[in-house]
């Protein structure tokens, strides 16, 4: 399972990297390759290339804002939830994603 | 950074979040890190209103990205009592990393610190060390070793 994804949150400065750390660290504890890129004050942060996105099963968006380069995952399953959920559960956050992908219920990004 | 003895406030007595946040934004005048603590209590409470800083296990990180900071700051407060945060688990705050930044980004080695103590933060036993300082000094030593590994 390979997930990639983006965290953003309104000043860019805590619950971004948090986020990013938390659902990275989850992926390592599920067994899941996770690659999480952190949009806030420090610019992008851990870019997702396009050479992560060529077997990346789903995009999680830790955010409830808008996000930058959305257009990279065109074809791809996305899921959005919400940045504290994803610090505060993130583990949860990852096997949903999985439960989605498996039920076909995530959306396709177009 | 600036992040010493003089940052770190122990056995503190708070009614509310407010209070709280108004002690941060006045200790950042009488440090020096900012100018007009007015409007570092403002950032600070707009902030909050976005969501709250509340996290897990009685922590909160409270910050402010404003023209009013001179210089990026941590000031970090231990409660006596805890106190209602709106926290991730609904747990009573009595641990606060208050993160201070100025406007003005010359300095992203201090935001690079600052983002690294928050991810280092999601680790429970860093926050069970966090919770289990009792002096300033520990406090002071357990935050800059973790900005000396970023």
């Amino acid at each position: 399972m390979k997930i990639v994804g983006i965290s953003a949150c309104p000043a860019g400065l805590a619950h971004t990297p948090m986020a990013a750390k938390a659902l990275m660290q989850a992926g390592i504890d599920l067994g899941y390759d996770v690659k999480i890129e952190q949009q806030g004050i420090l610019g992008i942060v851990n870019r997702i290339e396009e050479h992560d996105l060529v077997d990346a099963d789903l995009v999680l968006i830790a955010s409830d804002q808008k996000i930058e380069g959305m257009e990279r995952f065109k074809g791809k399953k996305v899921v959005r939830i919400n940045i504290q959920t994803c610090i505060k559960s993130p583990q949860a956050v990852l096997k949903k994603c999985v439960q989605l992908l498996e039920q076909g219920h995530e959306n396709t990004h177009q | 950074m600036k992040f010493d003895a003089s940052h770190v406030f122990l056995n503190q007595e708070f009614a509310d979040k407010n209070s709280v946040l108004e002690f941060v934004a006045c200790k950042a005048q009488e440090l020096q890190i900012a100018g007009d603590q007015r409007s570092v209590f403002e950032g600070l409470l707009r902030r909050e209103a976005e969501f709250s800083t509340g996290m897990v296990d009685g922590i909160a990180i409270p910050h402010c990205i404003s023209e009013a900071l001179t210089h990026a700051g941590l000031v970090f407060i231990r409660l006596k009592q805890g106190i209602e945060w709106g926290s991730l688990d609904d747990q009573r705050v009595d641990t606060v990393l208050a993160m201070l930044v100025p406007a003005a980004q010359a300095e992203h080695v201090h935001l690079r610190m600052l983002a690294a103590l928050a991810a280092q933060l999601t680790d429970r036993s860093f926050r069970q060390e966090l919770k289990e300082c009792t002096e300033v000094n520990e406090v002071v030593a357990l935050i800059n070793t973790q900005e000396e590994n970023v």
